[in-house]
């Protein structure tokens, strides 16, 4: 671009200029009252990337992936003021159209074994909460007693509770969190509140980007301010180039809003980043302005003169600048694509607006006498200095070098090491409500973040429940993760209601049955979608550490890879051949075998030493012939057979005493145990014929003369009767067995004992699947009854924030290579020399390693934000080699050696760069007083990197000048010299500039 | 002359008692109070002695997809009820029994077993449809809610019903639309706790079966779940003299 021209149409226009650039501002001025903060996470990602995809879907086929919680701490929530405000809570929570569910103890599911019968309504009915203390603490003990409450919607002392609502997957979480905490706050008591979960962590984000640029905007502008006043010592000084960079900004803002694209948790960072950096080429055109304009006379020509001489450089170390924040297009987080467009357009504006309005201002103004007297002393003192430096890089040019090779192989360790963090809670200080009421929710309930699989197959198939609960099992012996539940879970608890244990029924009909209970209730809606296809298994994060996060993403994609059963063959054993039934009863101990293991280690307890003692016992429980009784087994078996024969709801009523003796004395001798302690019985199975005959006998024929079938139902019901009992004798027999073996702590935990019941309670069923590729390697395997599919696919925030971590690894990786490759391409063509290009990235590189290399040693973890540091710092930083090499090249060319011309451009620029690295370090200073974190590590991470790269400029950049005597600089004297010769010239020369 | 003018006189007299005894009705009807109307209106409802009906329930979820459950159902009197599945083929033989003071019994054909069940839940949705067991219950409206007659729409009475003091219900109120011909309710909205509209029902094809009004359709609608319920009346029986024997609890299983 030919300057001179540029500049006289500056000048000729200067009017337009100014005018234009007036009515842009005040224009998109107008705008940014219409600037928005948007502080969700998931709007980050790639909307059409698959994990993001099927997190929506999810949201939307199960009501809501984002939960909304508040807590409330008391002494005891089971109090009936507590409870009121709960339910008042609830209510009004359920009233809004944008909330999909609630629960809370107000309103939760209550699946109840009760003397006479069962109950499924509420835990708690809302319209009659209870005041009296025994019936409330026989809830309390209730509670605290079912894993669907506990750790979920009370924690373990009873003092904090949960209110969970799920948003709808359109709502405006912002908006919706504002009401709800309004809907809290209006409700009186003395609990002490928390709120937690996305859509509460999103309100408290955008508070404080709020907040914070309010507060950080003046800071840095009056910072600037006085920088600018200490080296202007002029009112024009302060209050030209800060304007260039207040209309830069206010134009970009104006064009977001007016784009409708809301400021992020990066972007925010933008105004104090603009005003501190964007500044400094209103600078350069001010300061040669001051040097070369003095009389009012020849002042439009001067200032022509002026704008063609700095136009240039300010251009090139714009542009490097610009390719610093347009490298972060390649990024796939939106956020950061904003960011470097925005922050690029900025730069943009303040360097076009420093070359046009400017100086077109200037020609407007009055010429100023300046005195320069003050820069003698400054000068004195500073070349000191830099003469210092020059010195120490001239005698140590080798070991700087070889320095710079240790921390160059040191940071590339360190950088394996570089941790990162994705979690939203990370975003705020320690000591912020929101931190505690996440950190109290991870430690006391388990956490606030879901952990979501689906799991598409047919739900009413009882081998899909199974492979459900089995699933969970796995989730649950993983650590920090808590409370799974499903479907399967639901349905396990009405069996346990309905027969006494908390499994899967063996069959379809069982599963329809239990579901009857359940249909239509709302708890379903965030199970399973209306055709029963697909469920959700859903459980509690307890960590917000994204390392921990990504061990569990990956434990759980693996269980789905290698674990789960997704193709089932149903048969039944009492249907195959002998061969194959023990192939069947091997895949069964070893079903049950790792569902007990993980039911230990989800106790933190590691025990497989006795899993082969484990598998004889499971072997020969599952015998069919194994549900022998003892004696009190009978007695029992007895009574029941008795109630039965005397109630109103059986089919023959028998009042007689020996009737009924007789009848039990023929069924219950049969099941004796042969041997005692053996478990075999004589006759193994009872069938309805046969109890028709036992009652046949015995029974008068008066009592079913008028309704023969009688005696059929009444078979019926004995015989499911004498089965069950049969079952548990065999299940009861089978744990008392794996007793010794259990760990000690475990032998008598009721809950623990009761898991293992379950876990052991399939040794009693006759149906079995078996995946589908073992099956299909069996001898003889041509027939099945039925086959059933099913597959599991993660979801929820975990795998959220796993891709997120992986685009900012990939958005690091791809941002700094382009930055870094594009400004070695622009500087060698500039310099027309590879080398030279590559000895120009070197200080930057090392600065970009050594930040790396602290935050690993610091523990300070890539973000969203500390992500945007590397290329920045390629953009900024790379200014100052530009302008070392630039000077260095021309008092080269002015016929002085290279170690003459190093101390000059030591001395001249080399000082200009160190008061332009602690000024624009100043600047990023100010983010620390921020209360973002991340924003917080952005400013002080940038700060070091300007120090670190305007020292490597001064220091390591000469010394590669020297060592590599690279050639592009000009035709270096000493460069046909032997090395010796280099060396005691060298020291010869550093003699001599010590001397000087 | 005369005798034409007589005869004419005559047929006008009588045309006109004629004509004029539906209105002296309708004068009548309306000063009519809002409780006996509601008295009317649960007298026409609860008419039978005893009632054999075969249902079919048709859900309607937002997306459109149907649903299907049959089943059979018993009633004597409005305190003892029968019902039983008959589809889909998982659930058939699930059957109920409801008896006076809210004993219910339920009955699990795969387990074979017989369940009591709580019934003081009534908000409880009734086998996946829009109806909860309170809206099922057979009890007479007048002796729950407090009528209060709000308008005269075209053939249509308009009642609110306020729950009685003590009455626990889900429903803070229901506008119910009562037909002036028969005094059959057509359309009842159900409000909410918070006072909003949330459930309608509407009775469709009105019928007159053996000298007894009955509704062959009925459809609930829930309006913030968007999710419907069709109940259509396949067969109806009134009065076969329904023994006491089918509401007991060894009848559940048969």
């Amino acid at each position: 671009m030919n300057m001179k021209k540029f500049s006289e149409s500056v000048i000729k226009y200067r009017k337009l200029i100014i005018f234009v650039t007036v009515f842009i501002t005040l224009i998109l001025g107008f705008f940014l009252k219409n600037l928005t903060i948007n502080s969700d996470i998931l709007s980050y990602l790639p909307q059409d990337d698959p994990k993001v995809v099927l997190f929506n879907e999810v949201g939307d086929k199960f009501g809501g992936s984002s939960l909304a919680m508040v807590a409330l701490e008391c002494e005891d929530a089971f109090n009936h003021a507590t409870l009121t405000r709960i339910n008042e809570i609830t209510q009004q929570f359920k009233e809004m159209a944008e909330i999909f569910q609630v629960m809370s103890l107000t309103d939760i599911i209550d699946i109840k074994k009760t003397d006479w019968g069962l109950e499924i309504g509420k835990f708690i009915d809302e319209d009659n909460i209870p005041r009296d203390s025994e019936e409330l603490l026989r809830l309390r003990k209730y509670a605290l007693s079912k894993d669907m409450y506990r750790d979920n919607l009370i924690s373990d002392d009873g003092k904090i509770t949960l209110i969970i609502a799920r948003l709808k997957e359109d709502a405006d979480k912002l908006a919706i969190g504002r009401r709800m905490r309004e809907v809290v706050e209006g409700t009186r008591g003395n609990e002490k509140i928390y709120y937690g979960g996305i859509p509460f962590q999103m309100i408290f984000l955008t508070d404080i980007v709020q907040s914070d640029l309010t507060m950080l905007i003046p800071l840095v502008i009056f910072l600037v301010m006085g920088v600018l006043l200490m080296s202007f010592r002029s009112l024009r000084g302060v209050f030209l180039p800060l304007s260039c960079v207040l209309i830069s900004t206010i134009w970009v803002l104006g064009f977001m809003s007016l784009l409708k694209i809301p400021l992020t948790i990066a972007s925010d960072a933008m105004p104090v980043l603009l005003v501190a950096i964007g500044s400094a080429y209103g600078i350069h055109m001010l300061s040669k302005y001051n040097e070369d304009v003095h009389k009012e006379e020849s002042k439009i020509q001067d200032i022509k003169d002026v704008l063609s001489e700095v136009g240039f450089p300010i251009l090139l170390t714009g542009l490097t600048t610009l390719i610093g924040f347009l490298a972060f297009l390649s990024s796939n987080l939106s956020l950061i694509r904003e960011f470097g467009v925005f922050t690029a357009m900025g730069v943009a504006f303040a360097m076009i607006i420093s070359v046009t309005l400017l100086p077109a201002v200037l020609s407007f103004m009055k010429v100023k006498r300046t005195k320069r007297s003050t820069k003698k002393k400054e000068n004195g003192w500073s070349t000191g200095m830099m003469n210092k430096v020059g010195g120490f890089v001239l005698r140590n040019a080798k070991l700087i070098i070889a320095f710079c090779i240790v921390v160059v192989l040191f940071s590339l360790f360190m950088i394996t090491r570089l941790s990162r963090e994705v979690n939203m809670v990370d975003y705020f200080k320690k000591n912020s409500e929101i931190r505690q009421a996440e950190e109290m929710m991870e430690e006391r309930l388990g956490g606030s973040i879901p952990v979501q699989i689906v799991i598409k197959g047919d739900l009413k198939d009882p081998f899909v429940l199974k492979e459900m609960i089995r699933f969970e099992k796995f989730i649950e012996a993983q650590p920090s993760i808590h409370n799974p539940h499903s479907i399967a879970d639901l349905i396990c608890e009405m069996n346990w209601v309905v027969n006494g244990h908390h499994t899967i029924p063996e069959t379809r009909d069982g599963v329809a049955n239990l579901w009857f209970f359940i249909e239509g209730n709302e708890i379903l809606n965030q199970l399973i979608t209306d055709d029963a296809m697909e469920a959700l298994i859903q459980a509690n994060l307890g960590t917000v550490n994204t390392k921990q996060v990504i061990a569990l993403v990956n434990q759980v994609e693996g269980y789905i890879n290698k674990e789960l059963r997704t193709d089932l063959i149903k048969l039944r054993i009492s249907l195959v051949s002998s061969d194959f039934e023990a192939v069947l009863a091997k895949e069964r101990m070893e079903q049950i075998l790792s569902k007990i293991n993980w039911d230990i280690k989800k106790r933190g307890l590691v025990w497989t030493a006795h899993n082969s003692e484990l598998r004889e016992m499971l072997f020969t429980a599952a015998n069919p012939n194994s549900g022998g009784l003892d004696d009190a087994m009978i007695d029992a078996l007895g009574m029941k057979v008795s109630d039965y024969l005397r109630t109103e709801s059986t089919d023959i009523q028998v009042e007689s005493e020996k009737v009924i003796s007789a009848i039990i004395a023929d069924i219950g001798d049969s099941l004796r145990l042969s041997k005692p302690g053996i478990g075999e019985a004589k006759t193994p199975e009872w069938g309805e014929e046969d109890i028709v005959d036992v009652l046949k006998k015995n029974v008068p024929q008066a009592l079913y003369a008028e309704d023969p079938e009688a005696l059929d139902y009444a078979a019926e019901t004995i015989v499911t009767i004498i089965k069950d009992e049969k079952n548990w004798a065999r299940v009861k027999r089978l744990i008392q067995d794996i007793k010794p073996f259990l760990p000690e702590s475990l032998a008598d935990d009721d809950k623990f004992l009761g898991d293992l019941r379950d876990d052991v309670w399939e040794i009693n069923e006759d149906r079995i699947a078996i995946e589908g590729s073992k099956y299909e390697i069996l001898p003889g395997n041509t027939k099945f009854q039925s086959r059933t599919k099913l597959s599991a696919q993660q979801t929820g925030m975990p795998i959220i924030y796993n891709d997120l971590d992986k685009q900012i690894i990939k958005s690091q990786a791809f941002s700094l290579s382009i930055a870094i490759l594009l400004v070695f391409l622009l500087l060698a063509y500039r310099l027309k020399s590879i080398i030279g290009g590559f000895v120009s990235i070197t200080p930057i590189t090392l600065t970009i390693l050594i930040n790396f290399t602290i935050m690993a040693i610091f523990g300070i973890p890539l973000d969203v934000v500390t992500v945007l540091i590397g290329s920045v710092a390629v953009g900024i930083g790379i200014d100052y080699t530009i302008h070392f090499i630039i000077r260095f090249k021309v008092e080269h060319a002015l016929g002085k050696t290279e170690l003459e011309a190093l101390g000059k451009t030591l001395e001249t620029t080399g000082k200009a760069i160190v008061i332009n690295a602690l000024s624009v370090m100043m600047g990023f200073l100010v983010l620390v007083l921020g209360n973002i974190v991340p924003m917080q590590r952005f400013g002080y991470l940038i700060a070091i990197t300007m120090i670190v790269s305007a020292t490597a400029s001064i220091t390591v950049m000469p010394a590669l000048l020297l060592v590599t005597r690279a050639g592009f600089i000009g035709r270096l004297g000493l460069l046909t010299n032997g090395l010796v010769s280099k060396v005691a010239n060298k020291i010869n020369v550093k003699n001599n500039y010590r001397k000087k | 002359m005369q005798k034409i003018t007589l005869t004419t006189i005559l047929f006008f007299l009588v045309a006109f008692l004629f004509i004029c005894q539906p209105e002296e009705l309708n004068a009548e009807e309306l000063t009519l109070t809002a409780s006996q109307i509601l008295e009317k209106c649960d007298d026409v409802i609860n008419a039978p002695t005893d009632q054999d009906l075969r249902i079919k329930l048709i859900l309607i979820d937002k997306k459109g997809k149907e649903k299907m459950r049959e089943m059979s159902m018993l009633q004597k009197g409005n305190d003892k009820r029968m019902v039983k599945f008959l589809s889909p083929a998982d659930q058939r033989g699930i059957a109920f029994l409801s008896l006076p003071d809210d004993i219910m019994y339920l009955y699990l054909p795969a387990f074979k077993k017989i369940r009591r069940i709580a019934s003081h839940v009534k908000n409880t949705k009734f086998a996946g449809s829009d109806f909860t067991y309170e809206d099922m219950e057979a009890i007479r409206y007048s002796k729950k809610y407090i009528p209060e007659l709000l308008k005269k729409e075209e053939n249509h009475y308009v009642l609110q019903l306020k729950p009685r003091e003590g009455v626990k219900t889900d429903y803070s109120k229901l506008v119910m639309w009562v037909r002036m011909d028969n005094f059959y309710p057509t359309k009842i909205e159900h409000y909410n706790k918070g006072d909003k509209l949330y459930k309608i029902m509407i009775s469709k094809k009105i019928e007159k079966v053996n000298g007894y009004w009955i509704s062959k359709e009925y459809e609930m609608e829930d309006l913030k779940a968007e999710h419907k319920t069709r109940m259509m009346i396949l067969d109806v029986k009134f009065d076969s003299g329904l023994s006491d024997d089918k509401f007991t609890k060894r009848y559940l299983s048969r």
